[in-house]
């Protein structure tokens, strides 16, 4: 093992829904290890996440996939800062393996301990990557469990603007893509259909691009998805799967480039962070780059690796946590409705 | 050999220090739902006021349930890590054996039952001997009344004892009759103690090295798995479908993508 002194060395541990992960970083932006242990092959025959199954992979995986983030970052436990554990939001069952491991760590090496917000990891994944990028500025958190817009004013200080009333942008991929039979998870599936297919063939309804609020729908655009596949089948007409695709998600990608757009101007910010599985559709960081290139503001979001749930995102949020002196103690729980506060 | 134990299966959590010859102390509290909270700081508790630091133990045990999903979770993911970080032993006991240990000096048969929650209890029994004990049934799962049938068959006085006989108590007494008897109602939970006695020969004699292998014992499948085409899963931004610890087995129905609106 590589002594590594003089760095600030975190590992954190994040197991909020079937992402087993654990990783080191350095000095709150250096990459170490990230490793991730996917469940997604023992979900798949569900058409979704199953939390129990979830809970239990974790308590298999939890160790391996700890020791596989010290080997391969060189680090040996006893050469770390600080741990790092999500506390919420999550799977209830999901969450409470990570913390015991977390707790446990820390009690057996006497390392400080620190929680953070699953979401807040989504937004920090991008001070990992972009070494520029300083608050304030408008984050959007789409994933298969979320769809937030917030404004994150200083490190650690968060303002939630507004989410999603009912469905996550996720979880309509996968709920769309199930009832296409097309596979699980759908995100990537329509992604890549799409990219053969023309946004503007079908119009889906956009909802709520005119409230006044910061919030999301997506249950009616599911329905007309729905329908308007039922309709073509009863007239015996092939689905134009590729159009199909590109419109659905062109109606989920217009509401959030417009809502996003509108509260920046609001706080005055000029710059736009995206974050959680769904950024890393290819169409939404295309059409989110033209259309904050027009009015001249500046994007970020992370790698695609970066994304998706992993345990690197949520070390660089602890560390922010760390510099403050913010400790959790030992008989902390988990949150599975965590909100996204402070300040 | 110092070993520390811990048992978070039921609503009890349960944590004892000891070597083979002595129990230094043990620590065992009613705390439903609050395994989380409670494990690491009663270990913490205990080995202070027993002067040992956590560096001293030399070997774990933990029980494997069955018991609470969640619960059991807490437990072995707790002792996993630790053997992990300290580079210790780790042997899993199963919950029912930690139960049926006090009644091994007997000559009886010991039945254990535990609540399983959806109107089952999780059971196994014991023929005991002079200080040993033989498992003559499996881990297994079953309505009360099923298991009324079963204990018929032995045509012999048995003993029960575990958390189940808080519901089910009356119905298997009405049952069973005269051929049962309860233990003490102090004996229903697991005590961490007897997971040292049970694990100490097993810990002195090498085992416990292959701390990756160690799983919670379910015997149920997860509900999903029960009944795959059905599929019960949840990916809300609602967060868990049971909210809380130890009201596992409930998932999110399907919601139909014919929502209204």
């Amino acid at each position: 093992m590589v002594k590594r002194l003089a760095e600030k060395l975190i590992l954190a541990i994040e197991t909020s829904c079937d992402e087993t992960a654990a990783a080191i970083i350095a000095e709150g932006k250096i990459i170490l290890s990230n490793i991730v242990s996917s469940q997604v092959d023992f979900h798949r025959k569900f058409g979704g996440v199953v939390p129990e199954i979830a809970s239990r992979k974790h308590v298999e995986l939890i160790n391996p996939v700890i020791a596989e983030a010290c080997s391969q970052a060189r680090v040996a436990l006893k050469d770390l800062t600080a741990l790092v554990v999500t506390l919420g939001p999550g799977l209830m069952g999901a969450l409470l393996v990570g913390l015991a491991a977390a707790k446990s760590l820390s009690y057996a090496t006497g390392l400080p301990l620190i929680g953070v917000n699953h979401l807040e990891g989504h937004i920090y994944a991008n001070f990992l990557e972009h070494t520029d990028l300083k608050p304030p500025f408008i984050s959007l958190v789409v994933s298969g469990g979320h769809t937030c817009l917030i404004y994150m004013e200083d490190h650690g200080r968060y303002e939630l603007l507004g989410e999603t009333l009912d469905d996550a942008a996720g979880e309509a991929f996968d709920k769309i893509a199930g009832f296409l039979k097309l596979g699980y998870p759908g995100g990537p599936i329509i992604d890549d259909l799409s990219k053969q297919g023309d946004p503007r063939a079908i119009k889906f309804p956009r909802a709520m691009l005119k409230t006044e609020d910061y919030d999301f729908s997506l249950s009616g655009l599911k329905t007309a998805v729905l329908n308007h596949v039922t309709r073509l089948k009863e007239r015996g007409e092939e689905i134009p799967l590729p159009d199909l695709c590109a419109s659905f998600q062109a109606a989920i990608i217009d509401v959030q480039i417009h809502k996003t757009l509108r509260a920046a101007k609001e706080r005055g910010v000029d710059k736009v962070v995206l974050g959680g599985g769904v950024a890393a559709n290819s169409s939404l960081r295309e059409r989110f780059r033209q259309e904050m290139e027009k009015v001249g503001m500046r994007l970020f979001y992370p790698s695609i690796p970066l994304c998706t749930d992993n345990a690197a995102m949520i070390a660089c949020a602890g560390y922010y946590r760390w510099l403050k002196g913010e400790r959790i103690s030992l008989d902390a729980n988990v949150d599975p409705n965590l909100p996204l506060c402070g300040g | 050999m110092l070993a520390l134990a811990f048992d978070t299966a039921t609503d009890a959590c349960t944590v004892a220090i000891g070597t083979e010859d002595k129990l230094y102390g043990e620590f065992t509290m009613y705390a439903p739902r609050a395994h989380m909270e409670r494990l690491i700081p009663m270990v913490d508790y205990l080995l202070k006021q027993s002067d040992f630091s956590i560096g001293d133990i030399r070997g774990l045990t933990v029980g494997l349930g069955p018991g609470s999903f969640t619960g059991v979770r807490i437990g072995v993911a707790t002792a996993k890590i630790l053997a992990q970080a300290l580079n210790l032993p780790l042997v899993g006991i199963s919950t029912l054996d930690c139960l049926a240990y006090p009644f091994t000096f007997g000559e009886e048969l010991v039945c254990v039952v535990l609540d399983a929650k959806r109107g089952e209890v999780y059971s196994a029994i014991y023929r005991c001997l002079g200080g040993k004990f033989d498992l003559i049934t499996p881990y297994q799962v079953m309505p009360p009344r099923d298991l009324c049938s079963k204990l018929k068959e032995y045509k012999q006085r048995v003993i029960l004892v575990g958390d189940a006989l808080y519901p089910y108590g009356d119905l298997l007494k009405n049952s069973l009759g005269s051929s049962v008897d309860f233990a003490p109602p102090w004996l229903w939970f697991p005590k961490a103690s007897n997971l040292i006695a049970l694990a100490m020969d097993k810990l002195l004699g090498g085992e416990g090295k292959e701390i990756f292998q160690v799983v919670p014992i379910y015997v149920r499948l997860s509900e999903a798995e029960g009944k795959v085409g059905r599929a019960p899963t949840c990916r809300g931004r609602a967060g868990p479908p049971n909210g809380r610890a130890g009201r596992e087995g409930k998932f999110f129905p399907w919601k139909p993508l014919k929502s209204p609106g």
